[in-house]
């Protein structure tokens, strides 16, 4: 390396005029001298650091990004050089590179706050809760007077779980404040933070003395009631928490958080096995509650919930049902369908409503009135019966309600909704779409019913209708896919994908799932400058619990169902199943025909810049760059596997970690699904393809195998688990379903060839099976062993699910 | 029963299925897609009756330019039916004062209208002042009976007609 020149005093100004070029944005002309710089002082941290950022301004990232590298590369030790590459990583989005880099920065410049002020968010964004914590020490040690660095390491603490120190930090920095960085809304949040941080210390006198004390200068007064009877309940002074509770009760009837802190006031924890004793107190609450808030719907509901004498709770239902059925309201029955899983209760339904019919068909009159019903009153029965045979599975019946219905009414649309929901239920998928478009077509206002159609259409393998459908709602000048992705329309992608799955397109299955997978991220990322701008409120509950939700972002029912789908897209994509089912080739609704002309270049909305047109659509080029399919598959499981109880989704770790020849991990997934459901048939089909990959791998450790072999309990030959496949069925006994005999005939089928006729009458046994969409995964995990077995399935369900679209025969074209 | 809540509404490009579908089930007759195309355009008026937020009745007219000049244009009456279910509850009537209003303040000279014979509609009409003009016979194509009466009842009255109609009230 040559010996460092010094600058000229010209140079000196031309580098003071580069940073006013950048910052008016000439970067043409800055990267012209920084260039005329560098030609003399190659190492220049200056001209070179300016040289990075211009070039990416001017959508040279790659360059920039390559600049920056080796700058920190000859100037190992200069804080610039690493502050710059971690700003340009950051602008990539590449957060944990940034982090390293800033860290770096640091390092070599510790008085620097503007460095560490920016690694904050990163470190947040990472949850490196350690790092950040170091983090806020040392800025409060250069900044002590700066506010934000207080509350910032209040919340790193917090979210560490300690709250001891969480607490005294907090309460030292409101020593540091006066009084007039304290009111209003400052003052409430300082107060009511305090009370939560003693609250989840267990500390509940110190969280009651505040709420006491400080009551007229609190706010957020809903807050402060329910989390004064929370306290209470704690200390177990439960007359007061009912008092609590009951003024919350009278500010909202219809919360039913509230109804359940209130049983809890009344030492009653949940409503199962209620003794007697607990029942006749709550009768006579609700009775009281009743009269007070006769209007509540949610306080005439509730003891539907827990009466259990049949006639009590028949005179009740009738009490509760004849709002919903004179006045029309369409929702009675989802608002009953939580009591579904009681027999009993679906018994009562059933009779009083068979008994409502007749008496409205006899005198127009609801039982136990003597008021003349409107003719709707006997449709809102009919489609309550409709719904009711449709939950206990019996189609037939509530096909006859809901065309009596319709018979009656045939301009009501929330009938045909009903009709698609019951041929959906039964697998007919092409007849439930048809349905729905019936009820679209009355009101092609509808947002819900344009909407719901096309996801109606999606699950009918018809994507073409779909986005025809779609169109009606979407920004015209933009593609669909375009338009989705904009709208983080998670449910589009999803079962767009998901019909690509079916249809064998896994690589276009992926890349919608994707879509996701993005949209997640989206959120977390959107919030990184919003950390900066928080920590300077005062508002410390809401952002705790904002950055808890953070915690639990991929735990939520459309991520995990879009990210089991992702996993098997990825597993299919190995094991290439036969098709489930192929895309529609002719619409049932043709798009409108598209304007090209109209088309506009799209723009990102943040940096104006020119977003290329999409030229991979089916998703092709994007599964070849990913170099391990199955790493990636797992880069999803580990989102889906925080914190579940879903036996599906550790049976597809399986799967994946089998793949991997990451046999101890399959081990721990096998042990989490015989937690959930000792007799779950998941457990034995992965843990006999587990056994079966042990013993053909030559590399595997003995001890791994040994591992194995102890869980499993049977060795890996042929015979032996053939022969346990024997004694886990008698040892199942009376638990044995479908599941498990389809579970243990395909193995046969895998293992011994000679065998089939064994394997078919297992399999073919399809007695108490329920559901066709279990059937259809059986049914397509089976073609992968035997054709012929998966033929003879195909006919056995076909039998039991008459009008199912995915047992019909095969139609050759 | 007094809870029943009888609302009209207008007929839009989005909801125009519902009257179809309302049609085919009340009417004899089946309209082509023809005839629906062109009641959203003038020259036309429709109305549709919700019970309880279900449509279950409507009305679709035609307005006739008189052949003399000078004088008022009438109003014809297309299609008008209330599904069976929903007879007698005021929803006709109700559908029948939208239009009798509208000759009002429209100046429509009178309201006219084909039912079958024998139909119930005709003494519905009649309830409510219409009158039969004239027998048409083979009126319809591909229904039994073929023929139609020609109802109608007059809008605009003279003076004296008024006075009249006045005293009748008091």
């Amino acid at each position: 390396m040559a010996p460092t020149k010094e600058l000229t005093n010209k140079e000196i100004t031309a580098i003071k005029n580069i940073s006013k070029l950048f910052d008016d944005k000439k970067y043409s002309k800055g990267l012209k001298e920084c260039n005329t710089i560098l030609k003399n002082h190659p190492d220049n941290p200056d001209a070179s650091c300016f040289k990075s950022l211009i070039l990416y301004n001017l959508e040279q990232q790659y360059d920039a990004r390559e600049n920056a590298l080796k700058t920190t590369k000859t100037l190992p030790t200069n804080s610039m050089a690493w502050h710059t590459l971690g700003y340009i990583y950051k602008l990539d989005k590449n957060y944990i590179d940034a982090a390293t880099a800033f860290k770096n920065a640091s390092k070599f410049n510790k008085e620097s706050s503007q460095i560490l002020k920016e690694l904050a968010p990163l470190q947040l964004y990472s949850r490196d809760l350690e790092g950040l914590k170091e983090t806020y020490a040392t800025l409060l040690k250069l900044q002590p007077s700066y506010k934000p660095h207080w509350t910032g390491l209040v919340t790193t603490y917090h979210l560490m779980g300690q709250t001891k120190p969480a607490l005294s930090v907090f309460e030292r920095y409101l020593d540091t404040l006066e009084d007039k960085d304290l009111s209003g809304v400052k003052q409430t949040e300082s107060i009511l933070y305090r009370c939560m941080l003693h609250y989840e210390l267990e500390e509940y006198d110190q969280a009651l003395e505040l709420l006491v004390n400080n009551e007229k200068k609190i706010i957020d007064k809903l807050w402060a009631i329910s989390k004064h009877g929370d306290i209470l309940l704690k200390k177990g002074d439960l007359a007061a928490a009912e008092s609590k509770f009951r003024d919350l009760i009278k500010l909202n009837q219809d919360d039913l958080s509230i109804h359940k802190k209130l049983w809890e006031s009344k030492n009653i924890k949940s409503l199962d096995n209620l003794s007697d004793e607990e029942i006749s107190t709550l009768v006579s609450l609700y009775k009281e509650l009743g009269s007070l808030y006769p209007k509540s719907l949610l306080i005439q509901k509730i003891p539907l919930l827990f009466l259990k004498d049949k006639q009590q709770f028949r005179e009740h239902a009738v009490f509760y049902t004849k709002n919903f059925l004179s006045k029309g309201i369409p929702s009675l029955f989802n608002n009953l369908k939580c009591l579904y899983n009681n027999k009993e209760k679906v018994e009562i339904f059933s009779q009083l409503f068979l008994d409502q019919l007749q008496s409205l068909k006899e005198k127009q009159q609801l039982l136990g009135s003597d008021e003349k019903e409107s003719p709707s009153t006997i449709l809102w029965c009919l489609y309550y019966l409709a719904q009711h045979y449709d939950r206990t599975k019996d189609f037939s019946t509530s096909l006859s309600f809901i065309n009596q219905a319709i018979d009656h009414t045939p301009t009501c649309l929330d009938l045909y909704v009903v009709k698609a929901k019951l041929y959906k239920h039964q697998g007919d998928l092409q007849k439930a779409y048809e349905e729905y478009d019936r009820a679209r077509n009355l009101d092609l206002a509808d947002r819900y019913l344009n909407t719901k159609c096309a996801l109606y259409a999606l699950r009918n393998n018809d994507p073409d209708t779909a986005e025809a459908i779609f169109s009606l709602i979407k920004d015209e000048t933009q593609t669909l896919l375009f338009n989705i992705q904009e709208f983080q329309c998670i449910w589009y992608e999803r079962e767009l994908g998901k019909a690509y799955l079916r249809a064998g397109d896994n690589a276009r299955a992926i890349k919608l799932f994707n879509l996701v997978d993005k949209n997640h991220l989206e959120y977390l990322e959107d919030q990184m400058d919003f950390h900066n701008h928080i920590n300077k409120k005062l508002t410390m509950r809401s952002y705790i619990e904002f950055l808890r939700w953070e915690d639990q972002v991929y735990q939520n029912k459309p991520y995990i169902a879009t990210g089991k789908a992702h996993v098997k897209a990825y597993l299919n994509h190995q094991n290439k199943p036969e098709v489930m089912a192929p895309l529609k080739k002719v619409p049932a609704i043709k798009k409108p025909a598209t304007k090209p002309a109209q088309l506009e270049p799209k723009k990102d909305p943040n940096t104006g810049l020119t977003i290329p047109e999409d030229d991979d659509l089916n998703g092709k080029k994007f599964l070849v760059k990913q170099v391990n399919l199955m790493d990636s598959a797992q880069l999803i499981l580990d989102n889906l596997l925080k914190n579940t109880n879903d036996i599906e989704i550790y049976s597809l770790a399986c799967q994946v970690n089998t793949y991997q020849k990451k046999y101890l991990l399959v081990l721990k997934s096998l042990a989490k699904i015989k937690s959930i459901d000792e007799n779950s048939p998941c457990y034995y089909d992965n843990l006999v393809n587990l056994v079966i990959k042990v013993s053909e791998d030559k590399e595997v450790s003995a001890i791994v195998k040994a591992a194995v072999e102890k869980q499993a309990t049977f060795s890996s030959d042929v015979d032996s688990i053939l022969v346990y496949n024997q004694t886990y069925l008698e040892k199942l006994g009376d638990n044995v379903t479908a599941q498990h005999r389809f579970v243990v005939g395909k193995i046969i089928a895998k293992l011994s060839p000679s065998s089939l006729d064994k394997a078919l009458e297992l399999i073919l046994n399809v007695q108490g099976e329920t559901d066709w969409k279990q059937c259809a995964d059986n049914l397509q995990s089976l073609s992968l062993v035997s054709s012929e077995l998966s033929s003879k399935y195909r006919e056995k369900l076909h039998q039991q699910f008459p009008i199912a679209n995915y047992f019909q025969p095969k139609v050759e074209n | 029963m007094g809870k029943n809540l009888i609302e009209l509404g207008d007929l839009t490009d989005k909801n125009i299925g519902q009257l179809v579908l309302l049609n085919n089930t009340t009417l004899p007759v089946t309209y082509e897609e023809k005839f629906y195309s062109k009641l959203l355009s003038t020259g036309f008026v429709s109305k549709l009756a919700f019970f309880n937020d279900i449509m279950v009745g409507a009305v679709s007219c035609r307005i006739d330019q008189s052949q003399v000049e000078g004088e008022l244009p009438s109003l014809y009456i297309m299609t008008f039916c209330v599904l069976a279910q929903y007879r007698n509850l005021g929803i006709g009537r109700k559908l029948l004062e939208f239009i009798e209003d509208l000759c009002k303040t429209d100046k429509y000279d009178k309201i006219s209208l084909h039912v079958q014979v024998g139909s119930d509609a005709i003494d519905f009409y009649k309830k409510f002042g219409f009158t039969i003009e004239s027998t048409i016979n083979n009126y319809y194509r591909n229904i039994q009976p073929a023929d139609c009466y020609v109802m109608s009842k007059k809008m605009t009255s003279t003076d004296e007609e008024k006075k009249e109609d006045n005293t009748k009230q008091e």
